[in-house]
């Protein structure tokens, strides 16, 4: 389905290129297997394209309100409800975490060695909750790699669809244990720190985190079908999940847990715990897009936004100079990071089209979005497969979609 | 109150003291035979002005629609081809080049030594679609120094002139069996990068590289007497070329009548082997000034003329900071370069009037064009002259028109 407002300044031939990219390119070919594409700007949805199939195997095709995994665009959403605590003067960027943590009083820094015979040291500063929102806190994922990483994995501190029966504080409990990867602030590093920010909410706000997020931000932006699990007269909604088999082929995946939000889970990972819907994605968006009000309901203050989507990296290094592991990679030229969200810096050292300002995250299972204030532009792209890294779909949506942004939306 | 030109903003005195310039400068001391000024701003032909001969030797006064050798005012146009392709997600700027042209895979960086015994080295990267676009991939050319330039000409690469019977997968095949000048995004230097970006639209788009252009670009822009050849019933339009002999004087360089681009060409140079007109010129310029569209045609998206037209060199630096050798088409102090255009980043470094964001390319036959964004203007100068470095037609143009901009 597709639907082309005439005022939008979106170049309907754009959009259908943009479709028929997808189709000939991803779903004909079987590289997935289905996606949703939902494309707004100035504030109304000007495209939203549901193609292939949500299930192959029940031969269930694409459907515009189908669930999805989004995994790690459940950070932006736990940052906001960091930063509405902000708003309410209940902590500081610059507050140390222990503050809110005290058994993370004296965590140190790895320096040799392997678990559990780690050589450390204390840090050259304490971690501070803008480390935190900002992945610069020395946390990292066990599945990086490394000897820290190990340790992860030997306490079982964390891992995506083994988390049943645990709780946010059995998570931190277990990371007191653990050294940091680095001191506080000598790097970026993708890791837990939002999975901490969602405990922090819990200890600060003093309501369970799944609670907080439906009161808090859900319910008020009618986010219907967003959570930690879908209820169970909705599974049938619910996509299924895929990766690439040794033989090439799609096959369903069960590297994150096969069964993972059926159910209410027990632990509430504000890191990667969201199932969600392209048009509840999109209300989320439009809300940042809009400085923190949709419909009438006020979410966060425009300032806020403003600091969120900053680069919050020293000296406005970008994020290929500051981050470790494959996130230095080239491919993070030109871009920074704020408090929950990367955000564009420099077109040409990106090399693509593009704006100076918009800021975008992305999920395990392949799901992207981003928003960019100067075209007052949103897109969200639904797929469900994994690893998220071998398709570049942010690039390519941008590269067929931006030549039709005929004319300024402001 | 100052006269101007109908809704143009300039005034009409300047325009007066550019063609008293030109005239007294350069067609009365017969600096060079001729020439075609035209000046557009808010959509509008201020100024076209036909003075001299198009041909000396027959007598044949300029005239508004003689066509010209563009040579490197191709390059823009070459550009936009392959942008057009980017946004059918056809390649990323990022890509490797040897996707496209397998045999290029194992490209090597020359250290020394002299052809065809090179000593070389891995290049540190491969070399990238964006290296092509923007003179950044270690690809040089013959005419420059160089050792290397020289093993380009024995080994017959590239020559303008000479390809006669030769095809653009003929120079490709060439190139593989030659080392790069430097590794991929180290250095900024001229050379056959856009012949290879013609090359790429014919693989990309699985059309002949002059087809591609005329249905994709000179059709849709009505740009009538733009090709590879200038066809029989126009070579009465086709002005001569000419250079300076020993004794200072203008001497015959290229005879319309006898010209080799009097007859259809095999190889379609994307870096040089147009034929065109201040007209249809005037129509591809104002296409980008327009963000991509004219008259009701679109060929590109404003954003991705917006990503052609920054500067891609590294850190924000100027071409003075990454251009190597001495032969291109711009002075190098202020002026970064993009996909396929220079433009200007710093003003007081450049040392002349004009606008940041201006951006431009010449050809070798001394055709200039700019386009200026922040005054909504076009200038294009043509005359048939070469070396184009003998005369600097861009700054002393630029000093005496933008005076006379008065909105």
């Amino acid at each position: 389905m597709t639907s082309v407002d005439g005022d939008s300044g979106v170049d309907g031939a754009a959009l259908a290129r943009l479709d028929g990219f997808l189709l000939s390119r991803y779903i004909e070919p079987g590289r997935i297997a289905g996606c949703v594409t939902l494309i707004a700007r100035g504030g109304s949805i000007v495209h939203c394209s549901a193609l292939g199939m949500m299930d192959r195997e029940l031969g269930k095709p694409m459907a515009a309100d189908a669930i999805f995994r989004i995994y790690s665009m459940s950070k932006p959403i736990t940052s906001v409800a960091m930063m509405q605590l902000h708003e309410r003067g209940l902590f500081h960027l610059s507050d140390p975490v222990s503050r809110f943590i005290p058994q993370w009083r004296d965590l140190e820094v790895w320096v040799g060695g392997e678990y559990p015979d780690y050589v450390t040291r204390p840090p050259d500063r304490a971690m501070t909750i803008r480390d935190l929102l900002s992945h610069q806190s020395g946390l990292t994922y066990g599945f990086q790699g490394g000897p820290v990483e190990a340790g992860y994995f030997a306490r079982e501190v964390y891992r995506a669809g083994t988390m049943r029966g645990r709780d946010l504080r059995s998570m931190v409990e277990r990371l007191a244990e653990l050294p940091l990867k680095f001191s506080p602030g000598e790097h970026w590093n993708y890791g837990l720190s939002t999975d901490v920010c969602g405990y922090l909410v819990e200890v600060i706000s003093g309501q369970r985190f799944d609670e907080y997020l439906r009161e808090h931000i859900f319910d008020p932006l009618g986010m219907v079908d967003s959570g930690f699990f879908v209820p169970s007269d909705q599974h049938h909604r619910l996509a299924a999940n895929y990766e690439a088999g040794a033989d090439g082929q799609l096959r369903q995946t069960d590297l994150f847990g096969a069964d993972e939000f059926l159910e209410p889970p027990t632990f509430l990972s504000g890191g990667g715990g969201l199932v969600s819907t392209a048009q509840d994605y999109w209300r989320f968006c439009q809300l940042l897009l809009n400085g923190g009000e949709l419909d009438g309901v006020r979410v966060l203050g425009p300032k806020t936004f403003e600091l969120m989507t900053m680069n919050h990296l020293p000296d406005n290094r970008e994020l290929s100079a500051c981050a470790l592991g494959t996130w230095a990679d080239s491919a993070n030229d030109g871009i920074g990071f704020g408090l929950g969200f990367a955000m564009a810096l420099d077109l040409p050292r990106i090399q693509n089209l593009g704006s100076v300002g918009e800021y975008w995250w992305e999920g395990s299972a392949s799901t992207i979005f981003w928003v960019d204030p100067a075209e007052e532009l949103i897109v969200i792209f639904m797929t469900q497969f994994m690893p998220s890294d071998t398709f570049d779909f942010r690039g390519q949506i941008k590269q067929v979609l931006y030549p039709g942004l005929i004319k300024q939306a402001r | 109150m100052t006269a101007t030109v109908g809704n143009t903003g300039i005034s009409v005195d300047s325009l007066a003291r550019l063609d008293q310039h030109l005239l007294s400068r350069y067609v009365q001391p017969e600096k060079i035979a001729g020439c075609l000024t035209l000046v557009s701003r808010h959509g509008e032909i201020a100024h076209l002005s036909a003075m001299g001969s198009m041909d000396r030797e027959r007598n044949k006064p300029m005239s508004t629609d003689t066509i010209f050798r563009f040579y490197s005012m191709t390059k823009p146009i070459t550009s936009v081809a392959l942008m057009q392709l980017h946004e059918r997600g056809a390649f990323q700027l990022t890509d490797p080049v040897s996707r496209f042209i397998p045999q290029w895979r194992d490209l090597q960086v020359m250290c020394g030594g002299e052809w065809p015994n090179f000593e070389t080295r891995p290049a540190e990267r491969p070399m990238s679609m964006r290296d092509v676009l923007s003179h950044q991939s270690g690809l040089t050319y013959g005419f420059m120094e160089g050792s290397l330039e020289t093993a380009y000409n024995k080994a017959d690469v590239y020559q303008a002139g000479t390809m006669k019977g030769r095809d653009l997968q003929s120079m490709i095949d060439r190139l593989a069996e030659m080392p790069l000048k430097f590794s991929p995004g180290d250095n900024w230097n001229y050379g056959v990068s856009t012949d290879v970006c013609g090359y790429l639209v014919q693989v990309l788009s699985g059309q002949p590289f002059d087809e591609y252009l005329q249905e994709h670009i000179f059709d849709p822009l009505g740009m009538e007497d733009t090709g590879f050849d200038v066809p029989p019933e126009k070579i009465d339009r086709f002005a001569a070329n000419y250079e300076r002999g020993p004794d200072k004087q203008l001497r015959l360089l290229d005879d319309p009548a006898t010209s080799n681009y009097a007859e259809p060409q095999t190889f379609f140079s994307g870096g040089g082997g147009l034929v065109s007109t201040a007209h249809d010129y005037h129509r591809f310029c104002q296409m980008m000034l327009n963000e991509g569209e004219l008259d009701g045609v679109r060929l590109l998206g404003p954003k991705t003329i917006e990503l052609m037209t920054m500067n891609h060199l590294p850190g924000g630096q100027d071409l003075s900071e990454r251009a190597l050798g001495s032969f291109s088409e711009t002075a190098n102090d202020g002026v970064g370069f993009g996909l396929g255009f220079a433009m200007i980043v710093d003003l007081p470094r450049t040392q002349n009037v004009g606008s940041i964001g201006e951006y431009y390319w010449g050809g070798a036959a001394s055709t200039i064009f700019w386009i200026d964004p922040a005054e909504d203007m076009i200038v294009i100068f043509l005359t048939q002259f070469m070396p184009s470095g003998t005369f600097n037609f861009r700054g002393q143009i630029k000093q005496i028109l933008y005076p006379g901009l008065l909105d």
